[in-house]
């Protein structure tokens, strides 16, 4: 995968979002009574988007050689992190609505600190413990914001 | 009464024990809630109503203000060490001032943006006193077809900020300005975009969106490289060179006079001044290439700019009762908790009250310079930390800043998405500065043309019969002819991708 | 098993039952707080006006009640919300029953909840709109803006808080009436409409009595007629609208509202607590005396009736402000 292979991936996908804005545009307003309406914006920046992606394309493919850097594609070890962190994101996303703050957060952090930071046991409670119990107390109790209760009826009768 | 005489007998209450320390505690709590995005407005409301029970009028109102310029610099914190945007103004910040960091040179953008915050302040509360209701009530004259051309004039410079390839910066522009089209439209009420969801007809979060781009992206980044040569670089200084005053001197002063201005015009928010201030330094410099890559000017300008801009937007609150921000407006409830009604009887009907207050925002900036400067070592050796617990307190720091936005999941949800899209893009070499001044602008720009539009009732001839809109619309056309001119002239020479 | 504990059985069992029949219902839950969602941004006078009631209320209720604020699409993001939270009474919300009913009636909103998934618990505070105008105006009666829009469709101004506000239906009523046209300018907020005015960019903006009334004071402003039926005494000689031959009334509502299957034995303990919290001269003085904000308590049934008018009016206004 050289760099230029992503670049003509990169205009690619931006000619298909400028297309996509032109498209979506032709159900709004282009022009009213009372000047530019909600679809002229839409339209000329879809406009323009794909028109700069397809010189740019054209530019990348037949102008001068592109040098790809040395690190532009991660290690398999630093690829392994780069996914780990993403997946341990998404996971907690997808669990503060159903097991609320200080839970997703308290494996959240451990996860992190322990199989990615490589952090002993007592550093990895501690700072979980305060980053999820502790900032959940702070906030709530000092600043007066919310963060994201459990749904879950039974843990939601333990206060989570 | 004479005003000198007013503002002396003001200084006697504000240095008074309790106020003082009502001011002390203010600027601390407002830095630290200016660390977390998204918190300013909320916990300030949150604060306000138990102080005004358990404190004085004046001192509530005291504090109130104190967190709310403390705010302003809380945000930079974050900007220059780990380039996560406290709010829209912090995102230049992020630009020069955590390539400074990632130089060593974190101390350094952290003093010069507290010393030139110090000199915006202090200056736009010298106006407030000499100037303040003749000024604000002509500012009052500034209407959407002004904003228009102002916005216009904005984006024209952004050109500048492209960087190697124009075309590249020219498609994050658009990028920009098609995320911030997500939502409701305002001159109708249709949705855009939103694909029936209501969580895209409230619009994408902008915050959300700047703290993946530049925060996750960074932190994604570093997590590629091999763990020895993530950069825990050497403080090389805590402190500014000679160098950085002199580089700094001329930005922070064009910084004060803009932010002054920009704050006597009601609801601009701090996020105009600040690119103004940035896109205006890149311009008149004469090593614009410095800028994204660690330039003093390019923190020294927005940051003074800003500050300048939130102490002068004290004055359309003060002089005429209009608040120019969430967090103005909450300070103007507590006013009027109080019994105090803002607007143009102020002045007369509560004399002692608001010059204290006055006195106090003079003593509470140098309150902020006193408190920050010493604490920038502290703030510093946070990168200290091993990046391998860093980077997760990072993401929980960025993970509850992104909920506290708007207490919805889904917000935090688009700044991991844009993580992603921020990693992808840096690899490629795409420039994340325009996305983000596009983004901002963007909607004030369309905003404005339609409510001009509607004032005119569809002709164009608006802007050219109101002077400054045409003259800054004419300036932006000079902007644009000499960047066109001078990119012909650099393309011809090197046709760089 | 002893004697005692088959007696502490029984009269356990007996208790439930006689609580049973008399309609005991376990809210609020011990220990667990309410939620109030506030629909806009935190700082605006009424998110304050909304955190004085849940102060109140707390007190009332002996549990913690939560204010979070969930801005956003006009207040249906907040709604939205609203209607899909459990029924139990320990999620409520605090809007504009206006806006709501904008939210769910206008087409393009999409709205995923319609009225009967809400339910409303009582009135807070009843802000009646307004017709402000510079001092320095020529309109000195809402004949000579009726005339005036009549006569120069499309050249008189007039600002509203967004498109489909109350701003922009109130004026909109108005123009229906007088035959005429405004041309409309939508800001974002009072925060920029009463600068607007103020500043001559807009000839006119029907605020809320609450934002105006000081700066009729500081002389400013000058109000035309009340959008309501009764004058009002935040603006002490100006005529309703109706008297002075324009029957226009609107007055922005902001109510409490459950989810629409919460028990009516809950709404009831909710609107009681509520009337205790606005009868009690702390809640008076802090909201009606310091704030400006008038307060109306009124229960479910009354606020349900004024829903079904509010309804009538905005299927009429809502085609008007599309077009």
């Amino acid at each position: 995968m050289t760099l230029r292979r992503g670049y003509q991936v990169a205009a690619l996908f931006f000619v298909g979002l400028g297309l996509f804005m032109i498209w979506e545009s032709r159900t709004l307003k282009y022009y009213t009574v009372l000047g530019p309406g909600a679809g002229f914006l839409p339209f000329w920046v879809g406009a323009i988007l794909a028109g700069l992606s397809v010189v740019w394309l054209v530019q990348v493919t037949v102008g001068r050689a592109i040098d790809t850097p040395e690190d532009f594609i991660p290690t398999s070890a630093g690829a392994r992190n780069i996914f780990s962190i993403l997946g341990a994101l998404v996971l907690c996303v997808a669990l503060l609505k159903s097991l609320g703050f200080s839970l997703t957060m308290l494996g959240f952090l451990a996860f992190l600190l322990h199989a990615l930071g490589r952090q002993g046991l007592f550093v990895t409670v501690v700072v979980s413990v305060a980053g999820s119990f502790g900032v959940r107390y702070v906030f709530e109790q000092w600043l007066g914001v919310f963060l994201p209760k459990a749904s879950i009826p039974f843990l939601t009768s333990l206060g989570l | 009464m004479d005003s000198a005489q007013l503002l002396l007998s003001g200084f006697g209450a504000a240095l008074a024990l309790d106020n003082l320390l009502y001011a002390f505690v203010g600027c601390i709590l407002g830095t630290v809630v200016g660390i977390l995005p998204g918190l300013g407005p909320v916990s300030a409301t949150a604060i306000l109503i138990p102080l005004t029970f358990h404190l004085s009028k004046t001192g509530a109102i005291i504090m109130l203000a104190a967190i709310y310029y403390g705010a302003m610099y809380g945000g930079t914190i974050t900007s220059v060490l780990i380039n996560v945007p406290g709010e829209t103004a912090s995102v230049i910040t992020c630009i020069d001032g955590y390539q400074m960091a990632r130089k060593g040179r974190a101390g350094a953008a952290l003093s010069i943006a507290a010393i030139g915050s110090f000199i915006g302040g202090t200056v736009a509360m010298l106006g407030l006193v000499i100037a303040a209701p003749p000024l604000a009530r002509k500012a009052l004259e500034f209407g959407p077809p002004e904003l228009f051309g102002m916005m216009v004039l904005g984006l024209s410079l952004i050109m500048g900020l492209a960087g190697k390839s124009l075309v590249k910066g020219l498609m994050m522009g658009m990028l920009g300005l098609f995320l911030s089209m997500v939502g409701m439209e305002v001159g109708e009420g249709i949705p855009r975009f939103t694909f029936d969801s209501i969580q895209l007809m409230r619009g994408i979060d902008f915050i959300a969106i700047l703290i993946g781009l530049f925060g996750i992206s960074e932190i994604l980044l570093n997590a590629g490289k091999p763990s020895s040569s993530v950069l825990q670089a050497k403080m090389t200084s805590l402190v500014p060179t000679r160098q950085d005053v002199k580089d700094s001197a001329w930005p922070i002063a064009r910084g004060t006079v803009l932010g002054f201005f920009l704050g006597l015009i009601p609801g601009l928010g701090t996020a105009i001044p600040t690119i103004i201030s940035y896109v205006t330094e890149k311009k008149l410099s004469k090593h614009p290439e410095r800028f994204g890559n660690g330039a003093i000017e390019g923190v020294a300008g927005p940051e003074t700019a800003n500050n300048s801009y939130a102490n002068a937007a004290f004055i359309p609150l003060l002089t005429l009762g209009i608040p120019s921000s969430p967090t103005i407006a909450v300070l103007m409830g507590a006013f009027m908790m109080n019994g105090v009604t803002p607007g143009p009887l102020l002045f007369r009907d509560h004399a002692p009250l608001v010059w204290t207050v006055i006195a106090s925002m003079y003593v509470g900036n140098v309150i902020l310079l006193v408190l920050n400067l010493p604490l920038i070592p502290m703030w510093v050796s946070i990168l200290r930390i091993p990046y391998s617990i860093l980077f997760t307190l990072i993401l929980l720091f960025t993970v509850v800043g992104a909920y506290s936005l708007n207490n919805q999941i889904f917000d935090v949800g688009v700044m991991v998405f844009f993580g992603v899209i921020g990693y992808v893009l840096r690899k490629l070499d795409f420039p994340l500065a325009p996305i983000a001044l596009t983004l901002i602008l963007g909607p004030i720009m369309e905003n404005s043309l339609r409510q001009s539009m509607s004032m005119s009732q569809g002709s164009f001839l608006i802007f050219f019969q109101r002077p400054v809109a045409a003259a800054f619309l004419a300036l932006a056309v000079v902007v644009l002819v000499t960047t066109g001119i001078g990119l012909a002239r650099s393309a011809r020479r090197d046709s760089e991708v | 098993m002893k004697p005692l504990s088959i007696l502490v059985a029984i009269a356990l069992l007996v208790g439930s039952v006689v609580a049973a029949e008399c309609g005991q219902v376990d809210f609020p839950k011990k220990g667990q707080p309410i939620t109030l969602i506030i629909p806009w941004a935190a700082g605006a006078s009424s998110d304050i006006g909304g955190r004085l009631l849940a102060l109140g209320m707390e007190k009332e209720l002996g549990v913690p009640v939560q204010v979070v604020n969930k801005p956003g699409a006009s207040g249906q993001v907040g709604m939205t919300e609203l209607a899909q939270s459990r029924a139990d009474g320990h999620t409520i919300a605090y809007s504009a029953l206006s806006s709501v009913a904008m939210n769910y009636l206008d087409p393009g909103r999409k709205a995923t909840f319609q009225r009967k998934d809400l339910a409303a618990v009582a009135a807070h505070v009843g802000d009646t709109r307004a017709i402000a105008v510079k001092a320095n105006s020529p309109y000195k009666s809402p004949k000579d803006l009726a005339e005036a829009i009549k006569a120069n469709p499309g050249k008189i101004k007039a600002g509203t808080v967004g498109a489909m506000s109350d701003t922009h239906f109130a004026q909109l009523w108005f123009e229906k009436l007088a035959g005429g046209q405004f041309a409309y300018v939508h800001y974002r907020g009072g925060g920029e409409a009463i600068p607007a005015l103020m500043g001559g960019q807009v000839d006119t903006y029907f605020g809320s009595t609450s934002e105006l009334h000081p700066l009729v004071k500081s002389g400013e402003f000058r109000v035309l007629a009340v959008l309501g039926k009764k004058e009002s005494p935040f603006l002490p000689g100006v005529k309703t609208a109706e008297a002075q031959g324009y029957p226009v009334f609107y007055t922005t509502f902001r109510d409490l509202y459950v989810p629409g299957a919460t028990p009516k034995e809950v709404i009831d303990i909710l609107a009681r607590a509520i009337k205790k919290v606005m009868e009690s001269e702390e809640h008076k003085k802090k909201v009606e005396g310091e704030m400006g904000l008038p307060l109306d308590f009124q229960g479910p049934d009354e606020v349900e009736k004024a829903w079904d008018e509010i309804e009538k009016t905005m299927k009429e206004l809502i085609p008007l402000a599309r077009k």
